[in-house]
Order: C-alpha cells, then sequence, then structure tokens
C-alpha cells in the first residue's frame, strides 16, 4: 500500500472518531451525524477499493482521477451546506413563532 | 366594528408618545397595542406609563414579525378590524375613517399617498421611481390598480386577520408587497384611499440614495417569488 492511501486512511479514521465522540458527548444529533458517516464510509471504501471508482470515473470522462474525487467533494460540500441553510430557515421559523408567543403571554400574565 | 390599532415599534421612545396621544384621541373606541420589536431604548417604557397595551417582543424580528403578532393578538381576542399606524408619525389617525369607507369592497385597503387625490408628498427621484415600478408590478400580480404597495397604513378586516395570523411573511418587505400577494393569492380583495402622510415626526427615514435601489433590487424578487410561490405559503 502507498504511504498516500495510508494518510487518507488514517485522516478518515480520524474524522470517524472526531463524529463518534461529538454524538457520544450529545453535541451533534443523529440527523447530521449521520450524513459526516456516510460520507466518511464513501471515502473509506473508494480509498480500499479505488478500481471500481477510476472505472466510472474514466467512464464519465473524467480525464484525471484525482478531478473526479475533487469535483464529489465538493458536490458533496454543497449539498451539506444546503441542507444546513434549509435547517436554520426552519429554526429562524421556529424561533420568531415562539417569540411572538411569548409576547402574546407575557401581556396576558401582566394583565 | 371591533378595532384593534396596531403599532409596531422599534426604537420609536421620541415619537411614540406623541402618535399614541394621538390616536387615542382620534380613535376613542379603539383598542391600542404597541408592538415592541426588540427596542433598546424606551419606548416599551414610554408605553406601559401610557396604559396602553405591549405585546413585548424578546428580541427583533423586524416589522412583519411584529405584526404578524399583531395579527395574532387580533385573532385570539376577536377583533373585527386590525389597522396599522406607523409609530414614527407619519400616519394621521384621524384619516382612518377613510380607510373604514373604503372597507365595503374589499377586505383590505390601504391609505395610498399617490392615489389621484392624494395630497402631494415629498419622496426623492430615485425613491419615487422604485414605488412606481413595485406599484405597477404588485397592481400586474394583484390585478388591482395600486398605487402605493409600501405603505404601512392599512385596515384589515376578519377574514384578512385569520389568513395573517398564519400566512403573515415576516422576511424583508414581507410586510408590504408580499402580504397583498399572499392576500390576492387567497381570494381577498385589495383596494385603495388617498391619504395624506406626513413627515416624520423626529429621526431620519430609513431610506436613502442606496437603500432605494437595494429596495428596488429585493422588492422586485419578493414579488416575482411571491407571484410563483407554488402553494401561498
Amino acid at each position: 500500500m502507498q504511504t498516500l492511501t495510508l494518510t487518507s486512511i488514517a485522516a478518515g479514521l480520524t474524522l470517524t472518531f472526531l463524529v463518534f465522540e461529538l454524538l457520544r458527548r450529545g453535541f451533534l444529533r443523529e440527523k447530521y451525524a449521520f450524513v459526516w458517516l456516510a460520507f466518511d464510509t464513501f471515502i473509506a471504501i473508494s480509498l480500499i477499493f479505488p478500481s471500481p471508482l477510476q472505472e466510472l470515473s474514466a467512464f464519465l470522462g473524467f480525464k484525471v482521477f484525482s478531478n473526479f474525487i475533487l469535483a464529489n467533494l465538493v458536490l458533496a460540500l454543497i449539498l451539506f451546506a444546503m441542507q444546513l441553510s434549509l435547517e436554520i430557515s426552519k429554526l429562524e421559523d421556529n424561533n420568531q413563532k415562539l417569540a411572538e408567543e411569548i409576547a402574546i403571554i407575557n401581556n396576558k400574565l401582566n394583565q | 366594528m371591533k378595532l384593534l390599532v396596531a403599532v409596531p415599534a422599534f426604537n420609536e421612545a421620541d415619537n411614540i408618545g406623541f402618535v399614541l396621544e394621538e390616536v387615542k384621541n382620534a380613535l376613542p373606541d379603539s383598542k391600542i397595542v404597541v408592538i415592541d420589536d426588540g427596542s433598546d431604548d424606551d419606548t416599551s417604557k414610554v408605553v406601559k406609563d401610557l396604559g396602553v397595551e405591549l405585546l413585548q417582543l424578546p428580541f427583533n424580528l423586524g416589522v412583519g414579525g411584529a405584526l404578524r403578532t399583531a395579527f395574532k393578538y387580533a385573532y385570539q381576542n376577536e377583533f373585527s378590524h386590525l389597522v396599522q399606524i406607523d409609530a414614527d408619525g407619519q400616519h394621521d389617525p384621524t384619516q382612518v375613517k377613510l380607510l373604514i369607507s373604503g372597507l365595503t369592497a374589499s377586505d383590505i385597503v390601504i391609505g395610498s399617498r399617490f392615489a389621484k387625490d392624494s395630497s402631494s408628498y415629498e419622496v426623492g427621484f430615485l425613491r419615487r421611481l422604485a414605488m412606481r415600478w413595485l406599484a405597477a408590478l404588485t397592481s400586474f400580480f394583484c390585478k388591482t390598480k395600486l398605487t402605493d404597495v409600501s405603505s404601512g397604513f392599512r385596515i384589515t378586516n376578519r377574514v384578512g386577520i385569520e389568513l395573517f395570523t398564519t400566512r403573515y411573511p415576516s422576511e424583508y418587505l414581507g410586510d408590504t408587497v408580499e402580504s397583498l400577494i399572499i392576500a390576492h393569492r387567497s381570494g381577498l380583495k385589495i383596494s385603495e384611499v388617498p391619504v395624506t402622510m406626513r413627515e416624520r415626526i423626529s429621526g431620519s427615514p430609513s431610506q436613502n440614495f442606496f437603500r432605494s435601489t437595494w429596495y428596488l433590487t429585493r422588492a422586485t424578487l419578493v414579488i416575482l417569488l411571491a407571484a410563483l410561490h407554488s402553494n401561498p405559503k
């Protein structure tokens, strides 16, 4: 195995460990952890068995395999950022509803 | 008519006392409620000292959020109509009767600064242009001739109150143009009556040259989005 493969696997394991640790301490919700773990697993598999991916890459017209990996990474990050934006929108919405209810309830209490 | 006068206020301690006294005098049979949108100044203290009902938001939500709170309050307390009046003294509460007179044929009546019989209201050229464009665009989507869609001087009947309790947009400009499109798409009738607005009593208006341009761009986007929304939210 190449040194690069070993370092990559080490980096992947560190990331997985980080996700597990955050989950264990209750800092991260499972629904987000799931995305990250799926991401991790995909990277691990592609590192250990690169040949099917290399074939896919060539089939899709990528001349350099690393470009294929990078393109996928960027796409995954964009999707993840989008998911976070959606979650934030939902949170802001809920936040606002709570603020409105608090104002009305406070008004009732002070009567 | 059980009328609620909703006054959204954000850091208006200097103006609100005067505005509330004026509303009390002009509309003695109505109930006034101030929505303090997380002000840092003494707005809420002034309101309490005057013995006016206060809805205190824990942090700033913007005009849309403040108004939605007022609509919820109006709905829960069974008011038949809600009239919005700005806390900066621009709107003359004695003209609310003009808004009321427009209610016979519609659910929402807007007090327009630019309708045929309004007396002149001074605005900068660019801002005027922006307002015309917004009015034209909104009129097109609402299938009603409107000349002043950004006016915050409006009355809404019970049907509108019920709709806006859940569907009042809270985002930028939602409280003015987007709410009209939502109302139209929910089958409500909108009309306008000419009114006269005054200069702000104190403080500077929130519009300047750059803001006007920015306002125009965002407003156009807001209107298009509202008109294209798959289900009126």
